[in-house]
C-alpha cells in the first residue's frame, strides 16, 4: 500500500471519537434504563470494547503487511472468511439503517416534522456516497477540520448546563440489580462501543502500527467521556423522572440552554453542527462496506460501484424501523445480542487463529 | 504515461461521477426549492406569548387561549408597532381545541416564543395530567416556559389589560424577572414541573396568578403572587406569599441565588426592617434513630428601616438584631414547614428526595409508609443572620 | 524549439529574402545593409522598428560597426562580434527561426556576409510601465511596489529582496504564437526537490497556442478543474513572493501578466494578505479570526437568516422577532424570494461599478447601492433586514484578501440560500458538510488544500492557524537551528492520491 495513502495514528483517534460520538447521546437508552447507575454500564461496556479492540490489533500486529480482509481470507480460507465478512456487510447494513432512521426521526420530530423522511435519508446518502467516493484520507482530514468545532460546541453547551446541575444525578449509587447493570452493559457495548469493531478493516490504513491501539483506545476514551459527561448533564438538568421518559434525553437538557435572558433557544446551532458529525459515522460504515464488498466479489475497479452501494443504503434505510417504536425494539431487545456475532465472537475467533497459526509454525 | 493514463480515466469517472450528482441535485432542489410543508414566512405569523388552558368538568370541555402579537398595519410606513389579540376556543381535548384555533385566526400560530402557561383552576385541578402531557409531547412548546395557575378561569386573565397598557407578556416578564427582589411569587419552569409531576412521593409549587383589586383604583390588575401545591399530579391548594419565601430559601440554588427580600420584625419597644440575602444553604437528612431534616441558612443582610431610635452604631445592638431575625426566620420556616407537613401533607421541598439520594438503604423501608412518616418528621432550622451594612445614615438621632 | 529548421545560408541576398518572405506584409520591418567601398555587401541588420531602441541603434551600433569594419581588418564577422560584444550580450544564431524570435522579440540580428552564423542583440525600445503602487492588494506598513507586465523588472523586484544565488529561475516559452516568457522561480535550499519536479513537469506539459494572462498557466497546471475554488494562489505584490519562497514555494511570473502565481497554496493562505506580516502579532490574529468569520457570513450570512426565519423562528430572541415580524408586514414576497431578489440586486451593482469608466464606477457603487436599498424598503418590496443581511454579506465577501476566492464564495451564496429555503439548518448542515469534504479533497501538487492539525509538533499546528511573533516563526527557527541549507519537508504534509490502493 502506499504510503500516501495511510493516515496517522493521531487521525485515527480523531476517526474513532467521531464516529463513536455522533449518535451515542441521542437516545441515551441506557441512561433511561439504569439511571444514576449508568456510569457502571459505560465502564463495563468500555472495558469490554477495548478488550475486542485488543483482540483486532493483536490480530493485526501478527500480521502487519496485511489487511484485515486479507488476514480472514489466510486464517479462515477463503469461503468461510466471505461468509465471515457478509456477517460484516449486513451487521453494516444495519447499523447505518438505524443511524439514518435516527437521524431523520429526530429530524422530523423536532425540528422539521413535515419534511418526507425518506428525501432526508437520500440526501444524506448522497453526502455520505460524496465522501465515501473521495477516500479516507480526505475523510480523516474533514473530521479535524469538523472536530473542534464540535468539541468547542460541546463545550460551551456543557458549560452552561453544568450551572444547572445543582444536586449530584449519580446518587444514589448501586441501586439497580446485577442483571440490570449487565444489560444496560450490553447495551452500551452494542451501542456506541461496539461499532468500533468495522476499524478493525482500517488499522492496517495507519502509518504507525505500533500506536494502533494506544491511539483508538484514546479516541474511544474520549467518547466514552463525551457519552459520560452528557448522561451526567441530562440527568442533573431535566431530572431523573423526565430523562426516563424523554424521547431525546439529551436534546431535551441542551433545550434549557440559555445565554442571560436574552440568548435562549439556540439547539438548533448545535444541532446543525451534530449533523455534520453524525455524517461521519454513516460515512465511515459506508467506506469499510465499501472495502469488504471489493474484497468479497474481487472487484478490481470500485468506484463504479460507490454510488449503488450509497443507494442500497438508501433502499435499506428506506424499508427499516419505518416506526420509531421499531428502532426502539430494535436498539432494545434484538441488537444486543445478535451483534454480539461480528462485536466479539468473530474478533474472539480471528485471534484464536492466530494463536494456534502461531503455536503451528 | 500509463499513471497519465489511469488519471485520465479516473477523471472522467469523476466528471460522471459529478454529472450525476448535479443532475440529482439540481432535480431535488428545483423540486423543493421554498416550498417546502415547513415554511414559515414570518410575514404570516402571529406570535403566541402566553397561553391559557381551561377545562370544564361537567361539560369536558377544554377551552384554549392564545394571546397573540401582530403587527398593527399592514404598510411598512409605520413599523415598529405590534397589538396584541387573544384568540379562544373549545374542545373535547387540548388539541382538538388548539386546532379549532385555526378557523378563527387568519395568521399561522407560532407557540415557540411562548414563555407563560396559565392554567385554570379547575384544569389544574381536574386534568393536570393530560395537560402536561401535551405540554411535553408537543416540539412548539418549550419545556423552559413558566406555568402558573389561575385563580378562576385562565381566558379571563388572559383578556386583561395591563396597568402599565404594556403587552400582556412583556409584563409578565416582567414581573417574573421582579420574582428576586421580592420573593413572594414563585415561577416554576414546565421541565421541573413535568419531572416532579410522575414523583408519587414530592408535590412542588408552580406559580398563581390571580386578580388584585386595588382599593384606589376602579380597574383590575394581574398579579403574581403566592404559589399553587400540587401533589400527585393534581392542583391540591394555594398556598400564601410566606409559605413561597420559604419555599424559595428551601429550594434549589437557582431559586435563591440573586434573591433578596425584607421582613420585619419587632425588636425592644421598635420595629425593624431588614433587606435579606441568601449566601448559604443546605439542607441535610438523617436517619439515626427515625428520619429529621436538618436546614442550615446563612444570610446577610442590611438594615432597611427603624420604626424608633435604635443605636444600631453598637456592636451589641446589631448582634442582638442579628439574634432577633435569626430567631425570627427559623419560626417563620418552622411555621410554614408545619403547615407544608400537617396541614397539607405535601412534601414541597423535596424531603424524599434527599433520603432517596442519601440514604437508600432506609429509603427502601420508608418509602411505603412516607404519607404517614412525612407530617411527623422533626425539622431543625438554623439560621444565623449577618447585618454586614447599615445603609447611608446610621441612625436619624434620639428625640 | 523548432528541430525542423533553415541553416543560415553564407550568402546574405538569400537570407534577408527568406526573411522578407517570412515577415511578409509586416510594415514594421527594417532591413539595413552596410556596404564596402565597391558596393559589395558587409552586413545587415534586421529587426521590428516598433520593438528595438532605434536611436541607440543608430547612434551607437550601426555607427561603431560601420567604423570597425571599414577601419580593422580582419575576417568581417570576427569584427561584427567584438563590436557587439561591447555593446552588450551577443548571441549567436545558426538558423532563420531563431532568427525570426530573436527579432519578435526586440532584438537586432546582425549579419555578416560570407558567415553561417548571425549574430543577436536584444535592444527593447518598447514603452513599458512603470513600478506602481499595488492596485489589488493594498496595505498599510508593507512595501509599495507591485509588479508590471515586464517580466525582467518583475524579475529584479524579487531579486533585490532575495539577493542570494540560491534563488533560481527556470524559464519556459510558452505559446506556439505567442512565444510568452514565463519564469519559474524557486529557493534551492528550501523548496521541496518533488515538489519542484512535479512543478516543472506540469509547466513543461502545457500545450498552448496563445498565451496572454497568466490565468491560463493557473488553468492547467492546478489539480482539480471543476472546483470553484482557485488552488494558486495569485499575487501583484514581489514582497509576498519573496516570503513565499522562503517558505519553501515556488512562484511563476509571465511575461505580460502583473500578477504572479505562488504554488502550492492552502485555503488558509488565500485568507491572509501580506499585511498580516506587517502588523504586530495580535492584531493580525485578531484580524486573521475577523477574516474567518466574514468567509462564514459571505458563505452562509443570507442562508442562515433563511432558515432561521422561515424553519427555525424558535432560534431568533424574542424581542428581535417583534421587531422582525413589525417590519417584515406587508412584504408581498416571501423570504427566499426577498434574498434572491436582493443578492442578484447586489451582484449587479457590484460588476457594473466595476465595468463601467472609473469617472462614474464610484458613484454608481455607492449611490446605487443606497437609493436601490432604500427605495426598495420605502415601496414595501423588501424588508429592512434582508437589506441589512445583504449588505452586510456582500461586505463581508469583500474582507477576503483573495478576489478569486471571494467571487468562489459569492457565487456558492447562491445554491446554499436555495438549499436553506428548501431544508433549512438540516440543508445547511449537509451542504456545509459537503464544502468541507470538497475543500479536503482539493490537493495542489499533492498538498493538501485544507490543511489539517497536524499531530507532530504543536508549533506546526499553531504556525498554520495563528501567526506567531517573529521571534518564534519558522524561518528564524530554521537558520537558528543551523539547518538552512537542508532541504525542508513537512512530514505528512504531501499526501498523493492513489486509485489503486484506495477501498483496500
Amino acid at each position: 500500500m502506499a504510503a500516501q495513502n495511510k493516515i496517522t495514528h493521531g487521525q485515527l483517534s480523531c476517526l474513532v471519537f467521531s464516529y463513536l460520538s455522533g449518535f451515542s447521546t441521542l437516545f441515551l437508552s441506557e441512561a433511561a434504563l439504569l439511571k444514576q447507575d449508568v456510569w457502571m454500564s459505560y465502564l463495563i461496556g468500555m472495558t469490554l470494547a477495548i478488550g475486542m479492540l485488543w483482540l483486532l490489533c493483536y490480530v493485526q500486529w501478527k500480521h502487519p503487511l496485511l489487511t484485515m480482509v486479507e488476514i480472514s481470507d489466510k486464517l479462515f480460507g477463503h469461503w468461510v472468511s466471505r461468509l465471515v465478512l457478509m456477517i460484516y456487510l449486513i451487521y453494516m447494513l444495519e447499523m447505518q439503517a438505524a443511524a439514518c432512521r435516527a437521524l431523520s426521526t429526530f429530524y422530523t420530530t423536532v425540528v422539521i416534522p413535515n419534511m418526507p423522511s425518506n428525501q432526508m435519508i437520500l440526501l444524506i446518502i448522497l453526502c455520505t456516497t460524496y465522501a465515501t467516493y473521495l477516500g479516507l484520507t480526505t475523510i480523516v482530514r474533514a473530521v479535524q477540520i469538523t472536530l473542534p468545532f464540535f468539541l468547542v460546541g460541546i463545550l460551551i453547551i456543557c458549560f452552561f448546563l453544568l450551572r444547572d446541575v445543582e444536586t449530584n444525578p449519580f446518587l444514589p449509587q448501586f441501586q439497580h440489580s446485577f442483571s440490570e447493570v449487565m444489560y444496560g452493559s450490553l447495551l452500551s457495548l452494542y451501542f456506541p462501543f461496539g461499532k468500533l469493531v468495522v476499524f478493525g478493516f482500517l488499522l492496517a490504513r495507519v502509518k504507525n502500527m505500533k500506536k494502533i491501539f494506544s491511539s483508538s483506545i484514546f479516541g474511544l476514551i474520549l467518547a466514552a467521556l463525551y457519552l459520560l459527561v452528557s448522561a451526567y448533564l441530562t440527568l442533573g438538568t431535566i431530572g431523573i423522572h423526565l430523562a426516563g421518559t424523554a424521547t431525546f434525553p439529551f436534546f431535551s437538557s441542551i433545550q434549557m440552554v440559555k445565554f442571560g435572558e436574552y440568548l435562549e433557544r439556540i439547539e438548533i446551532t448545535i444541532i446543525g453542527i451534530w449533523t455534520i458529525f453524525t455524517l461521519f459515522e454513516i460515512v465511515v460504515l459506508q467506506y469499510v462496506f465499501t472495502i469488504l464488498l471489493r474484497h468479497v466479489f474481487r472487484i478490481k475497479n470500485m468506484k463504479p460501484f460507490i454510488l449503488p452501494i450509497g443507494l442500497l443504503f438508501f433502499i435499506s434505510a428506506q424499508k427499516s424501523f419505518l416506526r420509531l417504536s421499531d428502532l426502539t425494539f430494535y436498539n432494545l431487545n434484538i441488537a444486543p445480542f445478535s451483534t454480539m456475532l461480528p462485536i466479539a465472537i468473530i474478533p474472539i475467533m480471528l485471534s484464536i487463529m492466530t494463536l494456534l497459526r502461531k503455536e503451528k509454525t | 504515461m500509463l499513471r497519465n493514463e489511469k488519471k485520465e480515466v479516473s477523471c472522467i469517472a469523476m466528471m460522471r461521477m459529478n454529472t450525476v450528482k448535479i443532475i440529482l441535485s439540481i432535480c431535488l432542489l428545483t423540486c423543493t426549492a421554498g416550498c417546502s410543508a415547513d415554511v414559515t414566512e414570518i410575514s404570516d405569523i402571529a406570535l403566541v406569548t402566553a397561553t391559557g388552558i381551561d377545562y370544564d368538568k361537567k361539560t369536558k370541555k377544554y377551552t384554549f387561549t392564545s394571546y397573540c402579537l401582530l403587527p398593527t398595519t399592514t404598510s411598512t410606513a409605520n413599523t415598529g408597532k405590534l397589538s396584541d389579540w387573544v384568540v379562544s376556543a373549545s374542545g373535547s381535548s387540548i388539541l382538538d381545541a388548539a386546532k379549532k384555533l385555526r378557523s378563527q385566526v387568519g395568521k399561522t400560530l407560532i407557540w415557540q416564543h411562548n414563555k407563560f402557561i396559565i392554567i385554570g383552576e379547575g384544569a389544574a385541578r381536574y386534568s393536570f395530567y393530560e395537560i402536561m402531557d401535551f405540554m411535553i409531547r408537543n416540539r412548539q412548546i418549550r419545556i423552559t416556559s413558566f406555568l402558573f395557575v389561575s385563580k378562576g378561569r385562565a381566558v379571563n386573565l388572559l383578556h386583561m389589560n395591563t396597568e402599565t397598557e404594556d403587552l400582556l407578556s412583556n409584563d409578565l416578564l416582567g414581573k417574573v424577572r421582579n420574582e428576586k427582589d421580592w420573593g413572594r411569587s414563585i415561577s416554576q419552569s414546565i421541565q421541573n414541573i413535568a419531572n416532579w409531576n410522575t414523583d408519587p412521593y414530592r408535590g412542588f409549587v408552580a406559580g398563581k396568578i390571580s386578580k388584585s383589586r386595588h382599593s384606589f383604583k376602579s380597574k383590575d390588575a394581574l398579579s403574581l403572587s403566592g404559589g399553587s401545591v400540587f401533589n400527585h399530579g393534581k392542583w391540591v391548594g394555594w398556598l400564601d406569599e410566606q409559605d413561597v419565601l420559604v419555599v424559595h430559601l428551601l429550594s434549589d440554588k437557582s431559586k435563591w441565588k440573586n434573591l433578596t427580600f425584607s421582613e420585619s420584625f419587632p425588636f425592644h419597644d421598635s420595629n425593624v426592617t431588614l433587606h435579606f440575602k441568601l449566601d448559604k444553604q443546605s439542607i441535610q437528612c438523617r436517619d439515626t434513630d427515625g428520619p429529621t431534616v436538618d436546614i442550615h441558612l446563612s444570610l446577610t443582610s442590611t438594615v432597611g428601616e427603624i420604626e424608633h431610635y435604635l443605636s444600631v452604631d453598637k456592636l451589641d445592638t446589631i448582634i442582638q438584631l442579628e439574634h432577633a431575625a435569626s430567631t425570627f426566620l427559623e419560626n417563620k420556616i418552622k411555621h410554614s414547614l408545619s403547615h407544608f407537613q400537617k396541614d397539607l401533607n405535601v412534601d414541597v421541598i423535596g424531603f424524599s428526595d434527599l433520603f432517596y439520594q442519601h440514604y437508600p438503604k432506609e429509603w427502601a423501608a420508608l418509602k411505603h409508609k412516607w404519607s404517614d412518616i412525612y407530617p411527623t418528621i422533626p425539622v431543625q432550622a438554623h439560621v444565623t443572620v449577618k447585618i454586614d451594612k447599615l445603609g447611608l445614615n446610621q441612625y436619624l438621632g434620639d428625640h | 524549439m523548432v528541430l525542423h529548421s533553415d541553416l543560415i545560408h553564407a550568402s546574405n541576398e538569400m537570407n534577408l529574402n527568406k526573411l522578407r518572405q517570412i515577415f511578409s506584409d509586416n510594415e514594421s520591418l527594417v532591413i539595413r545593409s552596410l556596404m564596402n567601398k565597391n558596393g559589395s555587401l558587409l552586413a545587415s541588420f534586421v529587426y521590428l522598428n516598433i520593438l528595438v531602441d532605434e536611436k541607440y541603434l543608430n547612434q551607437h551600433l550601426v555607427r561603431k560597426l560601420n567604423e570597425d569594419l571599414y577601419i580593422k581588418t580582419g575576417p568581417a564577422n570576427e569584427l561584427a562580434l567584438n563590436t557587439l560584444n561591447s555593446l552588450g550580450t551577443v548571441i549567436e544564431l545558426k538558423h532563420i527561426e531563431a532568427v525570426v524570435s530573436l527579432i519578435t522579440d526586440a532584438g537586432i540580428a546582425v549579419m555578416v556576409e560570407g558567415s553561417c552564423v548571425a549574430y543577436g542583440i536584444l535592444m527593447p525600445g518598447y514603452e513599458t510601465r512603470a513600478i506602481e503602487e499595488p492596485k489589488i492588494e493594498i496595505n498599510v506598513r508593507g512595501p509599495k511596489e507591485s509588479f508590471t507586465e515586464d517580466l525582467q523588472q518583475n524579475l529584479s523586484m524579487v531579486h533585490r529582496k532575495l539577493k542570494t544565488p540560491d534563488l533560481k529561475s527556470i524559464s519556459y516559452v510558452i505559446g506556439q504564437q505567442s512565444q510568452t516568457k514565463v519564469m519559474l522561480l524557486y529557493l534551492e535550499n528550501r523548496i521541496d526537490p518533488t515538489l519542484l519536479a512535479e512543478i516543472r513537469n506540469k509547466i513543461e506539459s502545457i500545450q498552448l497556442d496563445v498565451l496572454i494572462v497568466n490565468a491560463q498557466i493557473e488553468e492547467l497546471i492546478q489539480d482539480n478543474i471543476f472546483t470553484p475554488f482557485p488552488q494558486i494562489f495569485s499575487t501583484e505584490r514581489p514582497d509576498r513572493i519573496a516570503t513565499a519562497l522562503g517558505r519553501g514555494k515556488a512562484a511563476i511570473i509571465t511575461d505580460g501578466t502583473p500578477i504572479a502565481l505562488i504554488a502550492p497554496t492552502s485555503f488558509f493562505e488565500m485568507l491572509h494578505p501580506s499585511e498580516d506580516l506587517y502588523e504586530r502579532f495580535y492584531f493580525a490574529n485578531f484580524l486573521r479570526v475577523l477574516r474567518l468569520i466574514c468567509l462564514f457570513i459571505s458563505l452562509f450570512g443570507p442562508a442562515l437568516y433563511i432558515s432561521l426565519t422561515t424553519f427555525h423562528l424558535e432560534m431568533i430572541p424574542t424581542p428581535l422577532m417583534m421587531a422582525f415580524i413589525s417590519s417584515k408586514a406587508g412584504i408581498p414576497f416571501p423570504t427566499f424570494i426577498e434574498a434572491i431578489l436582493m443578492e442578484t440586486a447586489f451582484e449587479i451593482l457590484r460588476e457594473a461599478s466595476l465595468r463601467l469608466p472609473r469617472a462614474v464606477g464610484q458613484s454608481v457603487s455607492i449611490v446605487g447601492a443606497l437609493i436601490i436599498g432604500e427605495a426598495a424598503v420605502q415601496s414595501g418590496i423588501v424588508s429592512r433586514p434582508m437589506v441589512i443581511v445583504v449588505a452586510m454579506t456582500g461586505i463581508a465577501s469583500f474582507a477576503i484578501p483573495s478576489f478569486s476566492t471571494a467571487i468562489a464564495l459569492r457565487m456558492l451564496r447562491f445554491p446554499f440560500i436555495l438549499i436553506a429555503a428548501s431544508y433549512g439548518v438540516f440543508g445547511l448542515s449537509l451542504s456545509m458538510f459537503i464544502l468541507i469534504m470538497h475543500l479536503c479533497s482539493l490537493q495542489t501538487f499533492g498538498v493538501p488544500f485544507l490543511e489539517p492539525v497536524s499531530f507532530n509538533s504543536i508549533r506546526d499546528t499553531l504556525m498554520k492557524y495563528i501567526l506567531l511573533p517573529v521571534k518564534y516563526r519558522e524561518n528564524v527557527m530554521q537558520v537558528k537551528a543551523g539547518r538552512a541549507d537542508a532541504p525542508q519537508r513537512k512530514k505528512g504534509g504531501f499526501l498523493h492520491r492513489n486509485d489503486e490502493d484506495e477501498y483496500r
